[in-house]
């Protein structure tokens, strides 16, 4: 009896030793999904594509000062109410400062997305052919996109087109600027032909063939590449169904929140207000909003005397009249010179529509700007609903007149101009009789005054050779003083001190970082 | 009825019938040694349920008969037998087991006495956390034991405590202990607020390898045992009743000071007016040196009218708690007994801040027969925790004193009046805000446990831990931040996780003595199931504030409904093993080792095995020390061995999507987007660990002194590479290594002990060094970058101690132009403003320019307990503290350096004022608005500090004097108060503090920055004891 019950129960210890084999501790993944288990369907090759224009929304590039302190900001255009941003707006950028580390970042993590989505995209059989070429494009397009700004911004930058092992990826060298955008083109040129030519309703804001090439446009212009930057203008054009709007300030009315979009867009970022998760409004507004502690002018006069509202009190209880308030941050006021009317021509609408200088019958402190702000108080501080237009047609008008010039001189390119000059002047004030170089240099004012704050100007300026010499002579307030330091290898920024740090091979093609060292 | 009555009588009938056939009285009486007589002793007949128990008087009597053997058993005492035969008459002496009399110490899977430990295992016993007024344990546990460094985290009611046993040895993975409750392996993330403090009897840390292989993969940051009550070894007979109840009042101590009034609109005045410039033209440069803008704005124009809110006291109020336990508890002859009940409930010092708890606890151990027993763990409870409603470190950093409570309209306001940024309104926070965690928890064991042959048991405990938890939050639309963001009508949001952890372990233990060799072999197989499964869901524009959370549907905007759920698991199969080997209790040896396999890491890399072994040496049982009499204790220990921590997220080795959302023109649509990539080749991280041990008894044990030393090294520590961002995010390796080493020392003595007045001391001082010596290809890791600035603030770097806060140095203020060409700061500096240590000379203050500036690791710390009693009464004060830490003041940044739209410390009063305070190297007001203002040396402070943590006077009310011995068996009454007294310099209120969360990852190893978390209390506590 008593060796029955041992061995039964060495038995049973020996059962229950077993049971910890194998299945016992295998991992069961239920509540996430693995990337090697996705692509089976139309809907999840449109969730990935999705994912890409969430990126988007990334504060580093499209939602507040992310790409606009690169493209906006150190030009000749915009400044702070105050002593803000101190690195950017006076050239202080350094390696660990204001490099455009976050920037760098989010920008490679479209590219490491949309290369592993067009991976399983490109040839999926699971995939309707519609959705197929349609995501397929998005992710070529937003793709292209990112290594647009990547190769503006720095120049030479590691290159890759397919989620590389992870070894590789951290490891690559700065590649060939002009080789990484001559291959964008041609995804582009794909892009173009796998696209829809329009969208509606929830669809809007996703890129249509128009945009594709609209990027593919400003990669020949940047790259002087003018018969095809033409061509690729006049295609869009053409063909497009995007047409120029009789009124310029109604191109940025966004006040109606089921209205934002109109056919001179081609490309917008969408944000909207009270959105589901951080990224989804825009904060980019509050920059060019003011706030009521500088305004207006002669904040604490009483104009009933003593003991009575002062100036400030009075014109927050007009506004508040509205529905409107001053909560912005006013980091991106005009410079003094684009806010004087007296250096715009005086027929020029767009003036008033671009600046304010009073409001509701106050003279202001800061004069802002008017195209960009929001004062509606039912979309508050940091929760603004403003698209952000990456491209509109006016620009393509612009860019056609200013490769056409350059190709084949002013003649053929002052009807292009002077179509986006009809709306902007009382009386009409088309160009002509202009010299090539003379047509060259009134483009310089041009598109400051039809493109202000629209993220070009600062690459203009580098593309035109001039961003030196147009830094250093503009009027800048008492806090900014970037003639001091400006250096000509500004119109790069280094490579990121966090990610030479991580991989010094980013070192290898050029030891200054593009004259940082 | 009657029938069954007949049944009964016929069975008992039957029954006695069967030793009626030779059966006797044998009677007796039992003494001691010295002729005393011994009650409460077991008598047994050998192979029958029947016993009996000696009276007051040692007495006894039984029936049996004459080929019976009777067992005559007493706790302390040697156990004796003897047959009965033709004896009626049966007196025995017991002797003193010199064995059971030493201190018995729980140790894994099974109990040590003290003197044939080779372990290193700290015991607290119960008088030491006994009516303190916490809801856990571990705040009980501060400065007790050597080598345990605990560190409360925050005053919130129902906030833990951060544990470190010999210092952190993971980076990446988990460092808090691993928790096991009555031999439930718990795990090191168990809330304790489920366990009442006065349910446990006592509390055990394993500390060195010997003692913490046996727990393999789980064991490296230390294991704590927790032992509740039981009835074993309390005399047979009456159970015992005992009621505690305390009640204590509580008030915030050491209050931060934030500039109010006058002081902060010059401030703010002054900052609003600095410009840049103009150029002034010195030696030939032209230099913005910083000037006074009189027609700037003034913030204030009427700086007499300014409000002036003091929001830490409109938040804080005086806190309570309430606590009563009932226990009843007894032993009989063939089983033991405690069950408890408990009522707990505290309202901090915060409003709306709190905990309500109950628990109920049942302990049961039968002897079903003499080879057969088995009995149950069982513990449920259940509390509501009013999570806090503010957030104190915004209330600290950036809610100003020039900030009103309502608008002129009597609504709450809700911006910052300077920044006119959202922000939230303490005030509104705690009236309007909902939000508490309810959670129900059962942890119980089932044991069963048979002796297969003479001296071999096997056991078999199944265990299960059952947890509810609930999480409700409800903002109604009244909440200033909802209304200023148009979020219209109310917000609600529930969360819930119910988790299931089942453990079964059965074990073979064989325990043979022959001669003077004593065998001990433990034997065991255990496999672990934990899952866990949430689900979260929220709605919004509740039009009234009537259903709350409690019905989500009647959010009224169907588009803003969120949910969402989970599920995780992990499971771990083991085998482990023990063997003891002693000869003569003078020379003692253990082997432990446990094999562990875990879910988490990939095929072919799922187990692993952790060995160890030590030795003891009872140097006072040596025929050579007979002759000191001065020396009753010294024993040499040594241990050396592994353990491991798996140290890694379950799902790690998966490439993942990240699910998100986006919107195209007003839409909501799905996305998702790549998440970290997975992990691949993992293995645990193993920690060897080197322990050397001295415990010296002198002059009859008045004086005991016990040393240790442990030296341990981690390597294959699981460390989060950083990709470049081409990459990813980063990647987990098994890559670093760090070592801690150090020293602890108790002293305990008994400097007084006379019959009517005993003083006792226990001092316990511990050291620990950490080192990190690989981090893999790396050189440091940047572990924390706090402040609004970025760049790092702690670093892990290879042969510094883990962390280090790495700043830029503080050079005080620009005092004279030149300074600022010889830092080429031109445009970046001004006179008077922050000036750092440029290193590399590149006229950037950036990474490069950071150094070393302390770490948050205190050189040592320790506690000081000093007992008096005298006849009843009872003082028992303890001093608590930690030496030469450094603390990192995150709020220093903006309060030292602010441009005023944030609190700004007393400190700037002194700062540098063109004309009138020149020589101040507090910055001039505005300087540091908008540039790169570095963490620096100035954020670093000395975190040391004594604190009078407890002092307890109680009295042992004389029951018979007061004629109430047949009322009461004893009864107490006691007033403890805690924190009563701090001594330390930090500048931010109370030094002890820990703005990152403990348990796993870089938050665990970033120990010592303070930011604000909810303040500590002082509190008096008013409690009577009683037993019946």
């Amino acid at each position: 009896m008593k060796n029955l019950i041992t061995k039964i129960s060495l038995l049973l210890f020996g059962i229950l030793l077993l049971t910890g084999c194998d299945t016992f501790l295998e991992e069961d993944l239920r509540d996430q999904i693995a990337t090697d288990n996705f692509f089976k369907n139309d809907q999840e090759a449109i969730l990935a594509t999705n994912g890409l224009y969430r990126i988007l929304h990334r504060g580093s590039l499209y939602k507040t000062r992310g790409l606009d302190n690169y493209y906006v900001n150190g030009a000749d255009e915009v400044g702070p109410s105050r002593n803000v941003n101190g690195e950017i707006h006076n050239y202080l950028i350094a390696e660990g400062v204001a490099d455009g580390n976050g920037t760098w970042a989010s920008l490679y993590e479209i590219v490491r997305n949309s290369s592993l989505f067009i991976t399983n995209i490109e040839g999926n059989e699971n995939l309707s052919e519609e959705v197929r070429n349609r995501t397929l494009g998005e992710c070529l397009f937003i793709r292209s996109l990112a290594y647009f700004h990547l190769t503006n911004l720095w120049g030479d930058v590691p290159y890759f087109r397919e989620l590389l092992p992870l070894a590789e990826l951290g490891t690559l060298e700065r590649f060939s600027k002009d080789q990484i955008r001559s291959d964008m083109k041609d995804d582009l040129s794909r892009a173009i032909e796998l696209l829809p030519n329009s969208y509606s309703g929830g669809d809007l804001g996703r890129a249509s063939k128009w945009a594709a090439a609209a990027l593919k446009a400003k990669f020949h212009l940047f790259d002087k590449e003018w018969a095809l930057a033409k061509s690729e203008c006049d295609n869009i054009i053409d063909n497009s169904p995007h047409t120029l709007l009789d009124d310029f300030s109604s191109v940025f009315d966004q006040s109606d929140l089921n209205n934002q979009y109109n056919a001179e867009q081609i490309f917008a970022i969408d944000f909207t207000t009270d959105g589901l998760f951080g990224d989804a409004s825009t904060q980019r507004t509050d920059d060019y909003n003011p706030r009521l502690r500088d305004e207006p002018n002669n904040r604490n006069n009483r104009p009933g005397g003593p003991g009575t509202p002062a100036r400030w009190e009075l014109l927050q209880a007009d506004l508040q009249a509205v529905n409107q308030d001053m909560s912005g941050f006013g980091w991106a006021i005009p410079l003094p010179q684009i806010a004087d009317q007296n250096n715009w021509d005086p027929d020029d609408l767009r003036y008033d529509a671009t600046i304010a200088t009073e409001y509701l019958g106050y003279e202001l402190s800061f004069p802002y700007f008017r195209k960009n702000w929001n004062l509606d108080n039912s979309s508050p501080r940091q929760n603004h609903n403003e698209n952000y237009i990456v491209f509109r047609l006016a620009d393509i008008y612009l860019m056609a007149a200013e490769a056409e010039n350059e190709l084949n001189g002013p003649n053929n390119a002052f009807p292009y101009v002077n179509k986006v000059r009809e709306r902007a002047f009382e009386p009409d004030k088309p160009w002509s009789g202009l010299s090539q170089s003379g047509f060259r240099e009134a483009m310089y004012d041009e598109r400051k005054y039809e493109l202000s704050t629209e993220g070009y100007r600062r690459m203009d300026l580098i593309r035109w050779g001039i961003l030196l010499d147009v830094v250093s002579t503009v009027e800048h307030r008492a806090w900014n003083n970037p003639a001091a330091n400006i250096k000509p290898y500004h119109v790069l920024l280094p490579i990121p001190q966090d990610e030479i740090l991580l991989n010094p091979n980013l070192l290898n093609s050029d030891q200054t970082n593009n004259g940082y060292r | 009825m009657k029938r069954m009555k007949i049944l009964i009588t016929l069975l008992l009938f039957c029954f006695s019938f069967i030793p009626l056939l030779a059966q006797g009285i044998v009677t007796g009486t039992i003494t001691d040694d010295s002729g005393q007589p011994l009650p409460g002793v077991n008598i047994l007949v050998e192979g029958t349920n029947t016993g009996s128990i000696s009276d007051f008087d040692g007495m006894y009597s039984i029936i049996g008969s004459p080929n019976n053997v009777l067992q005559f058993s007493f706790i302390g005492f040697i156990t004796k037998t003897s047959t009965i035969g033709n004896q009626t008459v049966i007196d025995i002496i017991l002797k003193e087991d010199s064995e059971a009399l030493d201190e018995v110490v729980v140790i894994g899977y099974g109990t040590s006495s003290k003197k044939t430990l080779v372990s290193a295992v700290a015991s607290i016993k119960s008088d030491v956390f006994e009516n303190q007024p916490v809801a856990r344990v571990d705040q009980a546990l501060q400065g007790r034991a050597a080598g345990v460094e605990v560190t409360s985290n925050s005053g919130a009611p129902g906030s833990g405590a951060t544990i470190r046993i010999r210092g952190a040895s993971s980076i990446n993975g988990n460092n808090d202990p691993l928790f096991v409750v009555d031999g439930f392996i718990a795990g090191s993330g168990f809330n304790l607020n489920n366990i009442n403090v006065n349910d446990i009897e006592s509390v055990e840390v394993l500390k060195d390898a010997t003692a913490l292989a046996i727990y393999g993969t789980r064991g490296a940051s230390g294991v704590i045992l927790l032992s509740t009550k039981t009835g074993k070894g309390l005399p047979s007979g009456k159970p015992t009743i005992r009621i505690n109840s305390y009640v204590t009042t509580e008030m915030l101590a050491n209050k931060i000071e934030i500039l109010g009034g006058q002081g902060y609109v010059d401030y703010l005045n002054e900052s609003g007016q600095f410009v840049p410039g103009p150029d002034v033209d010195f030696n030939g440069t032209m230099l913005p040196l910083g000037l006074t803008d009189a027609s700037l704005p003034l913030q204030y124009d009427d700086p007499g009218s300014v409000p002036t809110t003091d929001w830490i006291d409109e938040v804080s109020q005086l806190g309570t708690i309430y606590n009563t336990d009932v226990s009843i508890t007894g032993n009989t002859e063939t089983a033991n007994y405690y069950s408890s009940m408990s009522y707990f409930k505290q309202e901090g010092v915060i409003k709306s801040s709190g905990l309500e708890r109950v628990t109920f606890r049942n302990n049961l151990d039968v002897r079903l027969t003499d080879r057969f027993s088995t009995g149950v763990r069982l513990n449920l409870s259940s509390f509501k925790k009013e999570n806090n409603k503010t957030n104190f470190g915004q209330i600290i950093s950036s809610v100003l004193p020039v900030r009103t409570i309502f608008d002129d309209d009597g609504n709450f306001t809700g911006t910052n009046p300077i920044s006119g940024s959202l922000q939230r309104n303490p005030v509104a926070d705690i009236q309007l805000r909902d939000d508490h965690d309810l959670v129900t928890n059962i942890i119980g064991n089932a044991y069963f446990e048979y002796e297969l042959i003479q001296d071999l048991k096997i056991k078999t405990n199944i265990g299960a831990t059952l947890n509810y938890y609930k999480n409700n939050q409800y903002q109604p639309g009244a909440l200033p931040e909802r209304i200023l963001n148009n979020n219209i009508g109310g917000f609600a949001r529930v969360s819930t996780n119910q988790s299931k952890d089942i453990l079964s372990e059965t074990t073979i233990n064989y325990y043979k003595k022959f001669g003077n060799h004593v065998i001990k072999l433990l034997g065991g197989f255990s496999a672990q199931k934990i899952t866990s499964e949430g689900t979260d869901a929220s709605a919004e524009g509740f039009p009234n504030d009537v259903v709350k959370f409690n019905n989500l549907s009647l959010g009224s905007d169907p588009e803003s409904y969120q949910v969402g759920s989970g599920y995780s698991q992990r499971t771990l199969s083991s085998v482990f093993g023990r063997v003891t080997y002693s000869y003569n209790d003078k020379y003692v040896a253990t082997i432990v080792g446990r094999r562990d396999g875990s879910s988490v890491f990939e095929e072919g890399n799922k187990y692993a095995f952790f060995p160890s072994a030590g030795v003891a040496w009872n140097i006072d049982e040596e025929a050579f020390m007979d002759n000191v009499d001065a020396i009753n204790t010294l024993k040499l220990r040594a241990s050396f061995g592994e353990v491991g921590e798996q140290g890694v997220n379950a799902y790690n080795s998966f490439d993942l999507f990240n699910p998100q959302f986006n919107y195209f023109n007003e839409t909501l649509v799905p996305a998702v987007i790549l998440d970290a990539p997975g992990s691949t080749n993992l293995q645990w991280e193993t920690t060897e660990q080197l322990d050397l041990g001295l415990e010296l008894g002198l002059f009859n044990n008045r004086v005991i002194f016990e040393a240790g030393y442990y030296k341990k090294t981690t390597k294959d520590l699981l460390l989060f590479r950083d990709l470049p961002n081409t990459a990813g995010n980063r990647v987990l390796e098994n890559v670093g290594s760090v070592e801690n080493k150090g020293f602890e020392f108790l002293l305990d003595t008994k400097n007084i002990d006379k019959n009517d007045f005993r003083w006792n001391s226990t001092l316990t001082v511990s050291a620990n060094k950490s080192k990190v010596l690989d981090l893999g290809t790396e050189e440091f890791i940047n572990i924390q970058s706090t402040g609004n600035q970025g760049g790092p603030s702690a670093r892990l770097i290879v042969g510094q101690p883990m962390p280090v806060f790495y700043v830029a140095e503080y050079l005080g203020t620009y005092k004279d132009p030149q300074e600022i060409i010889d830092d080429q700061a031109e445009g970046r500096a001004f006179l008077g403003s922050p000036r750092y240590r440029d290193v590399n000379e590149d006229g950037v203050i950036n990474q490069d320019d950071y150094s070393v500036a302390g770490s948050p690791q205190p050189d040592f710390y320790g506690g000081f307990r000093n007992t008096f009693s005298y006849k009843g009464l009872s003082l028992d004060i303890f001093f608590q503290g930690s030496y030469g830490g450094e603390i990192f003041n995150i709020v220093t940044q903006t309060s030292v350096f602010g441009r005023g739209d944030e609190n700004v410390d007393p400190r700037v009063l002194d700062r540098w004022i063109q004309g009138v305070n020149e020589t101040s190297n507090i910055p001039r007001a505005g300087t540091s608005a908008s540039l790169f203002n570095p963490n620096s040396t100035l954020n670093v402070e000395d975190g040391s500090f004594l604190r009078l943590q407890t002092a307890t006077l109680a009295y042992d009310i004389p029951v018979e004097k007061v004629r109430m011995e047949n009322t009461v068996k004893s009864l107490s009454v006691f007033v403890t108060g805690r924190n009563l007294l701090l001594i330390s310099d930090f500048k931010l209120g109370d030094p002890e503090v820990n703005n990152f969360a403990a348990g796993s990852g870089f938050g665990s190893v970033s120990q010592g920055f303070s930011g604000g978390a909810y303040p500590y209390a002082t509190s008096i506590s008013v409690g009577v004891k009683m037993e019946f």
